[in-house]
């Protein structure tokens, strides 16, 4: 296939650069502020915004059929200085060496940070302000590493799904034009109004940013089409120019318009703060009309379809997420979450699934590169059972992608949300797995995270933090005279309780704090925001809702909540006494007592009574969580730890589940590794039992499929059914990681970091690193045999 | 249901263990249930620990083989309904032999089949006419070994006379069975894997008005790990598993050579 040349040269360019730190963005924020000050707040930004618009680095690379960049780099982390800046400060010198996620920065850019940026923002930004305001109880929790909560003052809003489809079928145009007719009926004598004039006109001012960006991309365009000999790259160049002109001004025209306006548009959001989680969305549905016509029209091919789409594929992953260090530790990778999503039902409730899915999913199958995230909505009832097997395919590519979302459990999650069901039917996952409704939602996805092995030591210590000794949270009473399970039972859920309130005045320190972070860019594809002249900040879409709660080690206190309630109340194997110093020697020396805890049923195993533990209390905490309220609505609980569950488990000592001090905790909703021991059904009729609907942000579950499944058209066919199954048991999300050739020569070769993974041999399951070095070859043989190379 | 009852509660039988999502015993994604006791004794066997009817220990003290009621296996089928229903899976009862507990493995069938789900064994027909009888009347799909058709090699290869098992298996064609029957070869090169022990076995399956399909298995040593827990040795040990290339040189063969009959690769 031709095209995948130009896309092969383009994608080598993004992969053989390395991350770097990009300040240009916030130089000029802060040249404006400068200029600005006494103005509105709103207005100040919006004028930031354009004077980044207007001064910009416009660069076009060779080969590019879709332009546009929020930076000056190619890999750039963007400083949003408003909002963060002195993250940087803290990491000046380590940052290009840290762990996770470095960034390289140039002696010039350092000293531009310290000249300018530093004097100017000290004591202005949001990240400061959280710092300062935030609760004792809450610090004492996010200290100890029993919650994280310091993820939005670290960045900007992102976990959003911006009004993609206003801006292609309106344009800036069509926005201003209701904005100026808004501020036409305004009375200046009336109260309120005020604010309200000089919000619509930093949204005009704003859009009248994002309008020069463009023509200064059509500009660069058409300069380089003068200047270069090849006759073919020219006119590709004008095309651009003519794109850029246009569009997002005006509606677009084209497809090639369309996604060229979409790009534009995600750039300037991202300039004007800097977060992940800013999502395309539904990308198969309000680019299908552009599509189609083109298609009618002659102008456009499937395969130029195709190539343009993989040409936009790698722009999305062009930009890297700046966070700080601690921050990049529970989200590990750069990661922009860009979420993409295809299938599902349209407005009608009607299968949505058209050609431009298929394409879409073709695109990361070409590219497979790590952005954007793409999604599917599977809907069993409507969407065809050709669409399910393209995504088959794409799972044996051994990616990781897609994310594979239960429609019909999303569709009920938007309406616990609040939202009806006349618009929850148009939901789109967002990030990594939360729920979202384009160009209509406001509200942090996951603004929390509760560490759940750290919630049952709280139980065990009756408040103390095992690490530093100190009393952060509830007294629960001492576990030596908890007499029953239900004892046990109610300090965890005592405990529970406590975080979960410390979380929610966390959460309403942050969003007092956010109020002054005015985002007139991204608000003016938001229809209510232009209507009522009402920042996103401030809950200007049409619906807000609180907060999400996110809760991290699912497995971890299942397991324990099990062990405690079979091993010592049951059994009467180990007394509570034994039990307690067990944990705080880390089983040294009580190596029985840990065997003991580990002999005992798991989560992840379909044992009835074990998943009713779960059942029973992820019902209580979604219950807890939503019985709280914010200024913008009901707080939201979810599941999804990025990469959390490692930074989390370094905070936690010995648990009842026989888990060993300060090791990871298990991610979503994923049994423990190597606990569970039954195969895919078992886990998907464990993870069944948890309340996934409650959980309105999304649940997230991994699981590890063998070459074997995806090798053979019959393990397709299985496969499909699979998904089929995890649907009708209304799991929400499952995303696979194949365990290829290379995977298992590496557990060989190092089995010490091999430990849980199971592995099918011949009609039973066994720890791939416990077999004989003769059997593992014969397995390693077996998946090369059947033709297989994945990932 | 509640006819079958009582009689499941009551017939108890010696289960080696219970795999689920299998997706290599017969059609969709299934449980097997495998049972311990076989009257063979083939040379490549990959279950060795399947073979004693009674429960043996490892050297791991790893335990083979424990009791259950037909009525405890049914409930552990049960807990997959789901999957069966998307992929078109159900139970299958392996071996050993299930044969070898026949009236076990027919109440677990007939306790499935009465849950609407779709049965099947993994056998080699090695056992009495009536016992036979017994178990296909709630099977819905049979999958039989032929490993040999020479009776001598049979003999020295597995330890029995493949007579019974080849008048069974024409027995079981010329009835009113209603399933499918799958035919299987476990293709050990040298052994079983030239041209006209292949033929002649297709020949046979030519025969069978219910037969879907022939399927070469192919040899592996995965069964080695159980060998040496069991202290036992493994006769076969230089014995390479074909290569992909030579399975497909045998099913070239076989399909010009006998082809009414559809010859596959087992999955
Ligand atoms: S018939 Fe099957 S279980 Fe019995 S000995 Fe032969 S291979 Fe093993």
């Amino acid at each position: 296939m031709d095209y995948l040349q130009r896309i092969n040269r383009l994608k080598d360019r993004v992969i053989g650069t390395r991350p770097e730190m990009d300040l240009e963005n916030a130089l000029l924020l802060t040249e404006s502020f400068q200029s600005t000050e006494g103005e509105p707040l709103a207005l100040r930004k919006a004028k930031g915004f354009r004077l980044q618009c207007e001064r910009k680095d416009v660069t076009i690379y060779p080969d590019e059929l879709i332009v546009g960049s929020p930076g000056s780099k190619t890999r750039g982390g963007i400083l949003c200085a408003d909002t963060c800046w002195s993250v940087l400060d803290a990491e000046l010198d380590t940052i290009g060496e840290r762990r996770y996620d470095p960034f390289s920065l140039r002696p010039e850019d350092k000293r531009a940070f310290c000249d300018v940026i530093r004097p100017y923002w000290k004591g202005k930004s949001t990240y400061e302000a959280w710092l300062a305001q935030i609760p004792d109880d809450t610090r004492a929790l996010r200290d100890t590493g029993m919650v994280y909560i310091n993820r939005k003052a670290v960045r900007g809003w992102g976990e959003t799904t911006a009004g993609y489809r206003r801006i292609l079928t309106e344009g800036l145009e069509g926005i201003c034009a209701k904005a100026r007719a808004r501020r036409a009926e305004l009375d200046l004598t009336r109260p309120g109004d005020y604010e309200k004039d000089y919000y619509l006109q930093s949204i005009l001012i704003a859009a009248d940013g994002i309008r020069t960006l463009a023509h200064r991309y059509a500009e660069e365009a058409e300069r380089q089409a003068a200047a270069t000999p090849d006759p073919a790259r020219a006119a590709e160049l004008r095309t651009i120019a003519a794109n850029c002109r246009w569009a997002p001004e005006h509606p677009a025209r084209t497809f090639h318009e369309a996604l060229q306006a979409l790009y534009l548009y995600q750039c300037a959001i991202i300039m004007e703060q800097n977060a992940a989680s800013y999502n395309p969305g539904r990308m198969d549905q309000y680019l299908y009309p552009f599509y189609a016509a083109d298609l009618a029209a002659g102008r456009l091919t499937p395969e130029g379809a195709q190539e343009l789409l993989d040409c936009l594929w790698i722009k999305f992953s062009e930009t890297c997420l700046f966070q700080d260090a601690v921050t990049a530790e529970f989200a590990a990778g750069y990661p922009m979450f860009q979420n993409v999503c295809v299938g599902g039902v349209d407005l009608a409730g009607r299968d949505a699934v058209n050609e431009l899915s298929y394409l879409i999913l073709q695109a990361t199958m070409d590219v497979q590169l790590y952005q954007p995230s793409l999604s599917v909505r599977y809907n069993m009832a409507k969407n065809p059972t050709a669409f399910l097997r393209k995504v088959v395919e794409l799972i044996r590519l051994g990616t990781g992608f897609p994310a594979f979302h239960n429609d019909e459990t999303g569709i009920r999650m938007l309406m616990n949300k609040g939202i009806p069901l006349r618009e929850a039917y148009d939901w789109n996952p967002c990030g990594c797995v939360e729920t979202n409704l384009e160009g209509r939602l406001r509200h942090y996805t996951a603004l929390a995270d509760i560490n759940l092995g750290g919630i049952v030591e709280l139980a065990l210590t009756n408040g103390v933090n095992r690490k530093s000794g100190r009393r952060i949270a509830a007294e629960t009473g001492d576990p030596a005279e908890f007499a029953t399970y239900d004892d046990f039972l109610a300090a965890v859920k005592e405990q529970l309780r406590y975080a979960v309130r410390a979380v929610v005045k966390g959460s309403h320190v942050i969003d007092e704090v956010c109020m002054d972070r005015p985002v007139p860019a991204l608000s003016l594809s938001f229809a209510e925001c232009v209507e009522r002249a009402l920042d996103y900040s401030r809950g200007g879409a049409k619906y807000n809702t609180g907060n999400g709660v996110i809760l991290i080690g699912i497995a971890d206190l299942v397991n324990s909540l099990a062990a405690v309630k079979q091993v010592v109340f049951e059994q009467g194997a180990v007394s509570m006494a034994e039990l307690l110093r067990a944990l705080a020697d880390d089983f040294a020396g009580a190596e029985d007592i840990q065997g003991q805890l580990l002999a005992a049923p798991k989560y992840g195993n379909d044992a009835g009574w074990v998943d009713d533990i779960a059942g029973e209390i992820y019902t209580f905490i979604a219950d807890e969580i939503e019985s709280y309220r914010s200024k913008f609505g009901t707080m939201t609980p979810g599941i999804l730890p990025v990469s959390g569950n490692t930074p989390f488990g370094l905070e936690v000592g010995a648990l009842p589940s026989g888990r060993n001090a300060w090791k990871p905790l298990a991610d979503g909703v994923s049994p423990s590794g190597g606990t569970d021991r039954e195969g895919p059904s078992a886990v998907l009729k464990s993870v069944s039992r948890i309340p996934h609907d409650r959980f309105v942000q999304g649940t997230l579950l991994n699981m590890k499929v063998e070459p074997e499944f995806l090798a053979t058209e019959s393990g397709i066919a299985e496969m499909m059914a699979l998904l089929k199954s995890m649907c009708t048991l209304g799991v929400f999300h499952v995303q696979f990681n194949v365990i290829d050739r290379d995977t298992l020569l590496d557990a060989q070769r190092r089995p010490e970091l091999y430990k849980g993974l199971l592995i099918r041999v011949a009609g039973y399951t066994a720890y791939f690193t416990e077999l004989g070095k003769d059997v593992q070859d014969e397995i390693i043989g077996r998946t090369t045999q059947r033709g297989i190379s994945v990932g | 249901m509640v006819s079958a009852l009582g009689e499941l509660a009551r017939t108890p039988g010696m289960v080696l263990r219970i795999e689920r999502a299998s997706i290599h015993d017969g059609p969709g994604i299934r449980t097997v249930v495998f049972l311990k006791g076989c009257p063979l004794a083939c040379q490549w066997c990959s279950t060795p620990e399947s073979q004693s009817p009674l429960p043996q220990t490892g050297l791991d003290q790893q335990v083979y083989g424990r009791v259950m009621t037909a009525h405890e296996v049914v409930d552990e089928v049960l807990k997959d309904e789901v999957f069966y229903f998307h992929s078109g899976g159900g139970v299958t009862v392996s071996g050993g032999e299930p044969l070898a507990q026949s009236a076990f493995t027919a109440a677990v069938l007939r306790g499935t089949k009465e849950h609407g789900i779709h049965t099947a064994i993994e056998t080699t027909l090695f056992g009495s006419r009536p016992n036979v009888a017994r178990v296909l009347a709630w099977t819905d799909h049979l999958l039989v070994d032929i490993k040999h058709v020479e009776d001598a090699e049979h003999r020295r290869w597995t330890g029995v006379a493949n007579s019974a098992i080849l008048e069974n298996l024409r027995a079981v064609a010329a009835s009113d069975f209603a399933g499918t029957i799958t035919a299987r070869v476990p293709l050990l090169p040298g052994v079983n894997d030239d041209d006209l022990n292949l033929f002649r076995t297709a020949l046979i399956c030519k025969e069978i008005p219910q037969l879907d399909q022939l399927e070469l298995l192919p040899y592996h040593r995965l069964g080695r790990a159980a060998y040496r827990n069991l202290g036992l040795d493994y006769a076969l040990d230089a014995l390479e598993p074909p290569s992909a290339a030579h399975l497909a040189d045998r099913l070239e063969y076989l399909n010009n050579a006998v082809p009414e009959v559809k010859t596959v690769l087992a999955r």
